[in-house]
Order: structure tokens, then C-alpha cells, then sequence
């Protein structure tokens, strides 16, 4: 700087700054995503979602939005490299399984090996890649994380069976006679699934009434004319299996 | 029937109950046999015929009736075991030299399940005594031809005879552990003297006893056990007490098998054969 007036040695002077010029997207003070739940629970088979609070900066939208990626933290994937490559991520890629629509992602795990405790987060960047055109230098933050666990409705699943008819027969009757019995839906299956597709074989046995009039003077023995042949799937509509139906017999 | 999940013990099972109701065996045909006709000479001695009923698809056992066609009883020398198929004929007197029609009714025991009587044919009761075509499960009969003729010439006719039974002792089976009793009924004797019977059990003798006053042979529970699963010779006399004014006593000797079975085998075959079942009547079982 130089006085224009002074005609003094010292008329002149200076002093050094140094000018930085930054993305302002980059440096905007973040605020994290929060999941609305730390933890949440959901059958297999079920459609889960996960609602969480959007992020934002001291300049609110200044960026044009932000972007949200789930990402796997801990659980029975854990030790499973990512698809993508990128070493610092673990687990499947949640965009196969989980959808983000606004404030949630909904998903539905149908394999026996998401049944756990699974841990995620939520990374927010402040920043719209679908229109940032140029603008790339956006910073990102995470969730806290948060349990998603998954359990398997068939360990509580409710069997409803058929009613079964009374049986009227004859010693030396011309048997054996044989009787239908592949009716029996469950809870889980009818829930997520067609009534039989979920839970597996069914078990059949009998016992005796405890309230009955019934005589029994041998009735041990005499059970070598019932019995069931086979441990049925209880699905009536089901092409492979089983490959003969599941009767009831009587063998008199 | 409970129903419930094979891989998931938890799972809250189902429970449908239901009854079965298991019917004695119906017969469909009861066929008696052929008509029997034979000869006996009059004083020859105990005679007897015995024959079989064809039952389908049941194994029941019956009671026995006969008379003559015309509806008389029979002669005091004939004889049928009630309970078996057994006819006898023992005389020497040749008056009793004749042409006898016997018939002969076997009635199954299936009678025992027979329903109440209310004159309103159900069809889908078999045992619905109002069932017109029923009687012909149950009875039937067929007749047996006798002919009696008197002694050859020159044949001499006993004084005295032996002492039998009817029917004739057959043989007896029974399972280890279990107990056992058979009656071979009243000894006959023609001449109607006192008939004393001995049985001589053999090795049996250690679990078997005679009673003189029902002519029964015995066995207590418990008296045999798997050890002594073996078939054991018996033999069974008849003597009567005639004098030497007769050319003294009669006897009779009946051998015979008693067999002490295995119970598991014996009951697999029993039931195998479904023979067990028909000894019982209606079953209601709440499953």
C-alpha cells in the first residue's frame, strides 16, 4: 500500500495474507441421519421398514438434496466381502434387498440366512448426485447405527388342521383303508405364503382323548390297525412332494 | 390327530379330534356243509362225525343244535357238543335199528352283537336285526343221514362198553403266563356206571391240574412263564367201575398235545389272523 501524498521513504508498506477458496458443499456444517429405531424386529418373509430422519447442514438445501446409502455393519454377513470391491464395506449389496423411497428403505429378506441381528447405518452426503452436475466435492456422514433383527415366524407359527371326519369300519372289511389327510396350514405360512410353503414337512401322530367314553382293553396292541405312513408336507396343491398323499390307515 | 410342525417343535400343534368306531366282522356267507349220511351197526361202539361250517370273511365260533327233521329230540344215544362240530352215536340196543334224519343248526356267535330290535331296517347298521336278510349270516343248518342196523349175526354184543366223551378231547393250547382252563364236559357211559377220569400230565404236571368235578384241566396264572414254552403229552383215561359180572371195567385213553406257547408269538399270529377281533363287540375309540 503507497500514500500518494507522501513523498517520505516510508510513503509504502506491506503485508502478506493468504486467500483460500473452498467448495462450500464440502464444508458445510453436517448434521447426521438418524434412524427412527435403534432397534426393530421383523419376521422372515416380511416386508421391513426402516424409517429414519433426514440430514442436513447449516445451509439447509443448499447443495440441491442429499443422498442416502445403507450400509451393512455387522451381522451374519460380517465377515462376507462386498460385492463392489471397495474393502471398506462388508455384506451384501443392500440395494438387491432394500429400497429407498424418501425417509425409508423397505426390503423383504426371503433366505434362512438373514435370520440375526444385523447391523447397519445410514450414510447421508450432502449433495444430489442426480443433479450435481460438476459438483462433486460432497461430504458425507453417518447414522448412528442400528439392529435389524430378523427371526423366523415358524418357531411360533399356529398349525390349523382340517376337521377329521369319524370313522366307521369293520373288522376284516376289506382293508386297508386309507384317508386323506394333507390339510393342515400354519400361521407363518398363510401370513407370508400360501399356507403350506414356509414351515416345512408337517408331523402327524395320534393320541387318545383323555375325556372319551372309549373302552380300552388292549389298546396298545390294538394300534397295529391305525397308524399314519408318512410324515406329510401338508401341502395338497404341492407337485413334488410329497410323492404318495399322507393317509391315515386302518388295517383290520 | 395332532398336527404339527416336523422341523419346528414349538410351533403350537393342532388337535383334531375324531372317533373311531370299529364293527365286528360281518359275515357275508355262512355255508353249511353237504349233507352227511353214514351207517352204524348197532353195538359196534362210540362212534363219531364232525364237520365244518364255511364262514366268510370271519372266523366266529358257534353253538350247536340238533333234532330230528321232524322236530323230535334226539335219541338218548346221539349226541352233538354244544360247542363243537361233534355228533355221536354209541348204543346196543338193536331196537334202536332205524333210518334217523338229523338236523343240525350252527348258530355264530356274531348273535352277541346284535342291536336293539325296533323294527325299523337301518341299512348301514350290520347287526340290525330287522335286517331281512340277516338271519342267513348268522344260522344255518344241514342235515345228517344215520342209518342204523342191527348187529351181524353171530355178534356178540358187550356187556359192557367204554366210557367217552363228547366231543373227544382234542388238542389244547394256551400262552405262557396266562391262565388256562378247559372242560371236556360230562363222561358218558352206555351202561350208566360211575366214571372215574385220570389225567397223567407228564412234565406238565409241575404247572397243570385236574379237576374231577368239572373234568377240567387247570392252569393258574402265572404258573408257566417263557421256560416252559414246550408242547407237553397228556393223557386222559376214562374207566368205569363195571364188575367182573361184565367182563369187568371199560376203559378209554385219550392222548393228547398241550402246547404252552410263546405269548409275543402266539399273539402275532392270533392277530394276524384277526381272529382277536371278532371276540369283541362294538368299539369307540376317541382319537
Amino acid at each position: 500500500m503507497e500514500s500518494t501524498y507522501s513523498t517520505h521513504a516510508n510513503r509504502e508498506a506491506s503485508d502478506d495474507f493468504t486467500l483460500t477458496l473452498r467448495d462450500i458443499c464440502w464444508d458445510l456444517t453436517l448434521t447426521a441421519p438418524q434412524a427412527a429405531a435403534a432397534t426393530q424386529t421383523f419376521d422372515l418373509w416380511q416386508t421391513e421398514a426402516v424409517n429414519f430422519n433426514a440430514m442436513n447442514t447449516n445451509l439447509g438445501d443448499y447443495c440441491f438434496g442429499f443422498t442416502y446409502e445403507l450400509i451393512y455393519v455387522d451381522g451374519p454377513f460380517a465377515a462376507d466381502p462386498h460385492p463392489s470391491g471397495d474393502a471398506s464395506l462388508v455384506g451384501p449389496d443392500l440395494t438387491l434387498t432394500y429400497t429407498q423411497t424418501g425417509l425409508q428403505y423397505t426390503g423383504t429378506p426371503v433366505t434362512f440366512n438373514w435370520l440375526g441381528t444385523h447391523k447397519y447405518l445410514i450414510r447421508g452426503t450432502n449433495g444430489n448426485t442426480a443433479t450435481a452436475g460438476n459438483r462433486r466435492l460432497y461430504n458425507s456422514i453417518d447414522s448412528n447405527e442400528f439392529e435389524i433383527v430378523i427371526i423366523n415366524p415358524c418357531l411360533t407359527s399356529t398349525v390349523s388342521a382340517q376337521p377329521v371326519s369319524d370313522y366307521l369300519t369293520t373288522v376284516l372289511a376289506g382293508v386297508p383303508t386309507t384317508w386323506l389327510y394333507d390339510e393342515a396350514t400354519d400361521s407363518a405360512s398363510t401370513t407370508y405364503g400360501d399356507g403350506y410353503d414356509r414351515c416345512g414337512a408337517r408331523k402327524h401322530y395320534l393320541t387318545d382323548s383323555n375325556n372319551s367314553q372309549t373302552q380300552y382293553p388292549d389298546v396298545s396292541t390294538h394300534r397295529r390297525w391305525l397308524g399314519l405312513n408318512y410324515l406329510a408336507d401338508g401341502d395338497p396343491a404341492d407337485p413334488v412332494q410329497p410323492s404318495t398323499p399322507p393317509v391315515v390307515f386302518f388295517s383290520l | 390327530m395332532h398336527t404339527g410342525l416336523e422341523l419346528y417343535p414349538s410351533a403350537v400343534e393342532a388337535t383334531t379330534d375324531f372317533k373311531v368306531t370299529i364293527l365286528p366282522c360281518v359275515v357275508t356267507t355262512y355255508t353249511p356243509p353237504t349233507d352227511l349220511s353214514f351207517t352204524y351197526a348197532v353195538g359196534q361202539g362210540h362212534r363219531s362225525i364232525s364237520w365244518s361250517f364255511a364262514q366268510v370273511p370271519c372266523s366266529y365260533e358257534a353253538t350247536y343244535t340238533a333234532k330230528l327233521v321232524d322236530g323230535t329230540s334226539l335219541p338218548s344215544f346221539m349226541k352233538v357238543a354244544a360247542r363243537e362240530p361233534y355228533f355221536s352215536i354209541n348204543t346196543k340196543e338193536a331196537s334202536s335199528a332205524d333210518h334217523y334224519q338229523i338236523e343240525v343248526t350252527a348258530t355264530l356267535d356274531n348273535t352277541l352283537y346284535l342291536s336293539a330290535e325296533d323294527g325299523v331296517f337301518n341299512p348301514l347298521d350290520p347287526f340290525d336285526p330287522d335286517n331281512p336278510d340277516l338271519a342267513q349270516v348268522f344260522s344255518n343248518s344241514f342235515t345228517i343221514d344215520v342209518t342204523l342196523i342191527e348187529p351181524p349175526a353171530g355178534f356178540v354184543v358187550p356187556r359192557n362198553t367204554e366210557p367217552y366223551f363228547v366231543p373227544k378231547p382234542h388238542d389244547l393250547e394256551f400262552n405262557a403266563g396266562e391262565a388256562f382252563e378247559h372242560s371236556f364236559g360230562k363222561a358218558f357211559d352206555l351202561e350208566i356206571h360211575n366214571v372215574t377220569v385220570e389225567v397223567d400230565f407228564g412234565e406238565a404236571r409241575k404247572f397243570a391240574s385236574f379237576s374231577s368235578l368239572t373234568n377240567s384241566i387247570l392252569v393258574q396264572p402265572n404258573a408257566t412263564d417263557i421256560s416252559d414254552v414246550l408242547v407237553y403229552n397228556v393223557k386222559i383215561t376214562l374207566t368205569d367201575d363195571a364188575g367182573a359180572d361184565v367182563d369187568g371195567p371199560g376203559v378209554t385213553e385219550y392222548k393228547i398235545k398241550l402246547s404252552v406257547n410263546d405269548p409275543l408269538i402266539a399273539d402275532k399270529q392270533l392277530r394276524d389272523k384277526n381272529e382277536v377281533y371278532q371276540k369283541y363287540g362294538k368299539f369307540v375309540y376317541d382319537l
